[in-house]
């Protein structure tokens, strides 16, 4: 093993654990080719940042994340989801697209990436799944920095100050130590397959339910992605909020893309405070159930 | 329980094991699915060992090198025990509710 690589993790880790952790990684890249050997070097340098940074597995650093990641993904996947029915609503509406431009498509484009993402880590493949919908958030982040150049749509500056939360609401899921990943929920490729191909017609559908003018009220064309993100991420995401913490760190995702969805501002903030307020209420009712369920058992 | 760790209780469940030993089985245990590296293994065992699920059986030198084995405490395989008992009690009811034992299914 490449010392550099040992050196990379906290004194105290490496006195505990460096010399097993050299020889666990000799013998893992012992006649691998050169892919393994860079997903073995790659993962230590993930392990040692975690560890420095004081969010691995063991930290309650690393756990509060894990708890919070499926949330962060919903929050993602849901928001994307809105805009994309928004602007397919929008087209259907009025009879012509709002993005006519090739940076129109791209940030489009973008948005259904980071749908994929979020439905693909939800499901079950988090690692390959969490990648994407980071890809996603940062190319529609690379749309938005393009079209604030000069020359190109005349965008305010200010409007990069909107980059940052949606793009760290979706860098969360990244720092979810890997043994702590949410549970594989669609185990077969014929499933994971049926819901990418239900997702983008929901949103169609969304957006078409939407067009005789019955969602004027906007708030509820995001609750109901925001739902359907819940209902994939499911029990086991549900299960990990276990403290105030992980409640408020699970929830901000929702608040912060739900203010940049237009849907969370000062005339709805008191609704959707009395709305997290209620569902903090029915996880403690639900958990103290399931507890009392095992205590009979 | 989530699954990578269910799977590392597991391969230490029947014989105390070393690092690379411990992925081994994991990945035998999964059918290929489940590949732990080495930064994420050694980092569920640091938890494990912090939770006192698992602790060091023994230590060895070998070619020069610090070589560690690692056991189930009594909790772990407690732990362990019960999440394979509510395992098995869903897959004898999905079993059940099949048909495949040959008792009539509810309606």
């Amino acid at each position: 093993m490449n010392p550099r690589l040992l050196r990379l993790y906290p004194a105290g880790f490496r006195r505990a654990f460096g010399d097993e952790m050299a020889e666990a990684y000799r013998e893992a890249t012992e006649g691998a080719g050169p892919v393994t050997r860079v997903r073995e070097a790659g993962d230590i340098v993930a392990h040692a940042l975690r560890l420095r940074l004081g969010i691995g597995s063991a930290h309650r650093g690393g756990r509060l994340f894990a708890a919070a990641a499926p949330f962060a993904l919903a929050a993602t996947g849901a928001h994307a989801a809105f805009l994309l029915a928004s602007t397919l609503n929008l087209a259907y509406v009025t009879g012509r697209p709002d993005f006519e431009t090739p940076l129109g498509y791209a940030i489009n484009g973008f948005h259904v990436l980071t749908l994929i993402g979020a439905v693909v880590a939800l499901s079950g493949r988090f690692a390959v799944g969490a990648r994407t919908t980071f890809a996603g958030a940062a190319g529609t982040a690379t749309c938005l920095v393009i079209a604030v150049l000069p020359g190109a749509l005349d965008m305010p500056l200010e409007h990069l100050a909107h980059l940052v939360p949606p793009l760290a609401i979706a860098a969360l899921p990244l720092l979810c130590p890997p043994d702590l990943h949410p549970p594989c929920r669609i185990r077969t490729t014929t499933g994971l397959l049926a819901l990418l191909l239900w997702t983008p017609l929901s949103v169609v559908l969304l957006a078409l339910l939407d067009a005789g003018g019955f969602g004027m009220i906007v708030l509820w064309r995001f609750a109901v992605t925001v739902l359907a993100a819940l209902a994939l991420a499911g029990r086991p995401a549900l299960s990990g909020i276990r403290t105030t913490g992980r409640f408020a760190l699970a929830s901000a995702p929702f608040l912060v893309l739900g203010h940049f969805a237009g849907v969370v501002g000062e005339d709805t903030a008191l609704p959707c405070l009395a709305l997290l307020a209620a569902t903090a209420l029915a996880l403690r009712l639900w958990r103290r159930r399931r507890s009392n369920t095992a205590g009979h058992a | 329980m989530q699954e990578p760790t269910l799977l590392l209780l597991t391969a230490l469940a029947d014989e105390p094991r070393h690092g690379y030993a411990i992925a081994r089985e994991v990945e035998l245990i999964s059918g290929g699915r489940v590949k732990m590296r080495t930064g994420t293994l050694y980092g569920a065992l640091e938890r494990l060992l912090g939770q006192g699920l698992i602790e060091v059986h023994e230590e060895q030198i070998v070619d020069s090198r610090l070589r560690r084995t690692y056991s189930l405490t009594a909790e772990g395989r407690q732990s362990l025990a019960a999440e394979a008992q509510r395992i098995a009690a869903t897959a004898r009811e999905a079993a059940r509710r099949l048909g495949v034992s040959g008792e009539t299914a509810s309606a």
